[in-house]
């Protein structure tokens, strides 16, 4: 056991560990072939980190060409680069593995009380793979970029002769695919063998339910990507008909392999996100979440519906009508649950005592921007409206809405809780509310008007547009701006915190599930002690001790170990 | 016909578009009524769904704001008949929107029983070619712009060649949309109800000038109108030697000429590599011979039976074209 901790964090008591899990080791080497699922989370984080401000940057270079109708800053083809840059750099590098990957890796073991993932060295090799198709993307940059979008639908990908590149973004999707299904089975199994005795599935915080549904996801649905750019390299090199039409193959059938993945790939975004909101919508108002037995299924329900909506990417492709209507019945089931979990949360607050802390104005931000992302959908759904929407401004807003506005306000709530727990340290909580103020700010100026722009006929992919288009492309480039600024201050105030900022107390928020037991940051090992079980929602079993101090086990939960709660 | 469930026009500013409101381009097809009534029932559902749960989450942030002397009560955390009302009233209600979505979606896809005039549309990089089938004149096919008659029911027969990229064709003002997918024949039918010019945008996104690949659709009052548009479009002293060529092939060529090298049967040979054999000798299946030019090209179309290349049956008939034709097919075979 590393260090000399022998006082008991679950008391309270503020233990400034001299040793832990940071330090408990030195030297780039000892990171490098860690099974520490904490350095691998922060491996994670850092990578996805490096890997948001890649796409990020993308967005706000084609938002600034998009700022005139002509060419601004850059030709159509680098316009065409920018935006599948900006989308598989996102998508690939960023959504899908952020949550899960950085913060679930962290925070999984340690909410079952656990002293590691089930399978670390699994663990390890994931974060290695997710390198690999990083390093990969970086490689197609200086291959000349990619144009073919981040959906890479043949022909236009796949139907010219043998590209590099394209090569190159082909197995970078295959590996990361790898990567995100040995994640996901890594969680599985630790949920099922390494729950601690008095922890039913039932007694799990909703962000493990959460991470259980997308593992699902990853598993079962990742395979089906991989397989189908593994055709699609075979076919591009070697002249096999798929997907190409010269050779015999439909290129529709891609885009229904694709989708089987990436619907449910949305999910595998969105998911994740959801579980972070129950955990600090619950914690910031002091109230155990409303409705967990249905937040849970839920989340099991959008997944399994998840699996059968794809075909409304695409009703106009030339799919039949029959399973079109089909499609759209499909996709308006899949609102009801996720409605389920927004109604949930705002009962969560009534009657508690609204904390507005940093990671609970994302929150807060979350029910809006979701509300917005969830319902636009139904226009989509509809599909007598999606007709007309499909490929303009309006999908680019709506789905903006619910991986940006929903996913990333998400993350940065989820990082800015569990920030303390991790790194130890306090970040200025003033700027951070400043931060999601902007945030909150640059996604609505960012993606309203290009709602508008949408129902006017504005098509997406556009280097250049008409003139009528104008004000709303430049009301949008404003809104990133704001966005961007936002992200590089709180990449500022982040980074000083780790040097600068206040000792963390094991428990600042006053959270009731199991990592808030650990000292912040944990000890190699996670606890030094057996930490109690207890409700995740049990907020009644900690008490405040001061702002400084955080929130400490009651003396009376500390003498029987058992919750004091009564609501189950 | 629908009442206006919009917010009305609002005036002025950049976003003032003729004839259409806040939202929307102008109605003029007969389906853009029914796509239009259909986005705003779900519009303002979704208002009342959103200022409910935003409301209900602004009074609580105030009402239970942190504050010292509040202390937060200890609820029930689920009850059933509230948890059940909420799952199964929006459900309901969407199995509403489902079905006025999808009445006015079989509208959109099953044209009249008659009267229905084809039009082929052939989208390729970048740029779009209608073909009117039927049309009682030979040049039959524009590539500037899409002539319809008002209140004509139309059904495009939607393709791309092999070898070109997934294109979409869409009208905004018609509120209708569809891929040209290559190795596909898509159909989309519509029926203009205002005369003018609209929009034509390609939707799916088909490389480096996909932006550029916008065109117009100009709806007319009368057959004799459109027939002089349509026909203005072919005056081949007013149309560009490049693009006059590919027009005159497209129209008259295709049928027995490739021009990837393929051999229709019965056919002529193939334009493929024809630019190379510019300026060097052919031979021809009575024996003798003659250099690709500008002569050969004439006689070639004029008195076709003349030079029949080896191995091909003599099957051409003789076509006349004035001077700047010519000179276009000289072009183009020269491209090849």
């Amino acid at each position: 056991m590393a260090g000399g901790i022998v006082e008991k964090p679950a008391s309270g008591e503020v233990i400034h560990p001299k040793v832990h899990y940071l330090n408990a080791s030195k030297g780039l080497k000892s990171w490098l072939v860690t099974l520490d699922h904490k350095r691998i989370a922060i491996m994670y984080l850092v990578a996805v980190s490096v890997a948001l401000l890649l796409g990020g940057f993308w967005a706000v270079l084609l938002r600034t060409e998009l700022l005139g109708p002509r060419d601004m800053i850059l030709s159509n083809d680098w316009y065409n680069r920018a935006f599948t840059l900006h989308g598989a750099v996102m998508v690939f590098l960023f959504i899908i593995p952020g949550i899960p990957a950085s913060l679930g890796n962290f925070i999984l073991p340690m909410q079952l009380g656990a002293k590691d993932l089930a399978l670390p060295r699994v663990n390890l090799m994931s974060w290695y793979l997710y390198v690999i198709g990083l390093v990969f993307f970086l490689a197609v940059l200086f291959l000349g970029g990619l144009d073919t979008g981040w959906t890479l639908y043949p022909p236009y990908s796949s139907g010219r002769d043998i590209q590099w590149n394209l090569i190159l973004s082909y197995s970078a999707v295959f590996i990361l695919g790898f990567s995100s299904i040995l994640t996901g089975l890594n969680f599985i199994a630790t949920m099922h063998k390494l729950r601690p005795k008095g922890m039913s599935m039932y007694h799990m915080p909703l962000f493990l339910w959460a991470l259980y549904a997308t593992s699902l996801i990853q598993v079962l649905a990742t395979p089906v990507v991989g397989l189908t750019l593994g055709l699609s390299l075979v076919e591009h090199m070697f002249k096999i008909g798929i997907f190409l039409p010269q050779y015999g193959g439909d290129p529709v059938m891609y885009q229904h392999f694709f989708w089987f993945y990436s619907h449910p790939a949305v999910y595998i975004m969105v998911l994740p996100a959801m579980g972070v909101q129950s955990e600090v919508i619950a914690t910031f108002s002091r109230k155990h979440v409303f409705g967990y037995k249905a937040i849970g299924w839920s989340s099991i329900a959008i997944a399994a519906i998840g699996f059968i909506v794809w075909g409304h990417h695409m009703f106009v492709s030339g799919q039949s009508p029959t399973a079109g209507i089909i499609f759209s019945l499909l996709t308006f089931f899949v609102a009801i649950p996720s409605a389920i979990k927004v109604f949930n949360w705002v009962a969560t607050l009534y009657k508690g005592s609204i904390d507005f802390k940093s990671p609970m104005i994302y929150a807060l931000s979350f029910i809006y921007l979701f509300g917005i992302g969830g319902l636009t959908g139904l226009f989509l759904a509809s599909i007598a409206t999606n007709v007309h929407l499909h490929d303009t401004y309006f999908i680019i807003a709506h789905f903006h809405m619910v991986m940006v506005g929903s996913v990333l306000t998400a993350f940065l709530g989820g990082v800015h809780y569990w920030w303390p727990k991790m790194t130890g340290r306090m970040y200025n909580e003033t700027l951070g509310r400043i931060a999601a103020v902007m945030v909150f700010i640059g996604f609505n100026v960012t993606f309203m008007p290009q709602f508008v722009a949408g129902t006017r006929g504005m098509p997406r992919r556009y280097a250049n547009y008409l003139d009528e288009f104008t004000i709303f492309h430049q009301i949008s480039t404003i809104g990133a701006y704001i966005l961007g600024a936002a992200v590089v201050l709180q990449a500022g105030y982040l980074i000083h915190s780790l040097f600068k900022g206040k000792k963390a107390p094991p428990n600042p928020w006053g959270a009731a599930s199991l990592e808030w037991q650990s000292t912040s940051p944990p000890d190699f090992h996670n606890f030094t002690e057996k930490p109690i079980v207890m409700g995740a929602y049990d907020f009644e079993n900690w008490e405040l001790v001061s702002e400084d101090a955080g929130y400490r086990l009651k003396r009376e939960v500390v003498e029987t170990g058992k919750s004091l709660s009564k609501v189950h | 016909m629908m009442a206006d469930l919009g917010l009305g026009k609002l005036a002025g500013l950049p976003l003032a578009q003729s004839g259409g409101s806040f939202w929307f381009p102008p109605q003029s097809s007969t389906v853009a009524a029914g796509s239009d009534f259909t986005y705003f029932v779900v519009l303002w559902l979704c208002i009342i769904f959103f200022v409910g749960i935003c409301g209900a989450t602004l009074y609580f942030m105030v009402k239970y704001r942190k504050r010292p002397g509040h202390k937060e009560e200890i609820t029930s955390t689920h009850n059933t008949k509230l948890e059940l009302a909420w799952s199964i009233i929006p459900l309901i209600l969407l199995l509403v929107v489902f079905g006025i979505s999808t009445y006015w979606y079989l509208e959109m896809v099953n044209p009249p029983n008659s009267g229905v005039r084809e039009i082929k549309v052939e989208a390729s990089q970048w740029k779009w070619r209608f073909k009117y089938e039927g049309a009682p004149f030979t040049k039959s096919w524009t590539t500037k712009k899409l002539y319809l008659i008002k209140d004509k029911p139309y059904q495009m027969i939607m393709t791309t060649p092999d070898r070109d990229v997934i294109h979409s064709m869409f009208i905004p003002a018609f509120r209708v949309k569809q891929d040209c997918v290559p190795g596909r024949y898509n159909k989309l039918w519509f029926q203009p109800t205002e005369t003018g010019e609209f929009d034509l945008f390609c939707t799916e996104y088909c490389g480096r000038d996909h932006s550029e690949m916008i065109t117009k659709v100009v709806v007319v009052d009368t057959e004799a109108e459109w027939r002089r548009l349509v026909e203005s479009e072919y005056d081949p002293e007013k149309i560009d030697l490049e693009e006059l060529g590919p027009m005159i092939y497209a129209d008259n060529c295709t049928s027995c000429h490739t021009l990837d090298g393929q051999q229709i049967p019965g056919g002529g040979p193939s334009f493929q590599g024809f630019g190379e054999r510019w300026g060097k000798d052919r031979k021809f299946a009575d024996g003798t011979s003659r250099v690709v030019d500008e002569a050969y090209v004439k006689d070639s179309l004029e008195t076709p039976g003349k030079n029949v290349v080896e191995g091909f049956p003599n099957a051409m008939t003789s076509f006349n074209f004035n001077e700047k034709e010519r000179e276009a097919i000289i072009a183009f075979l020269r491209k090849q």
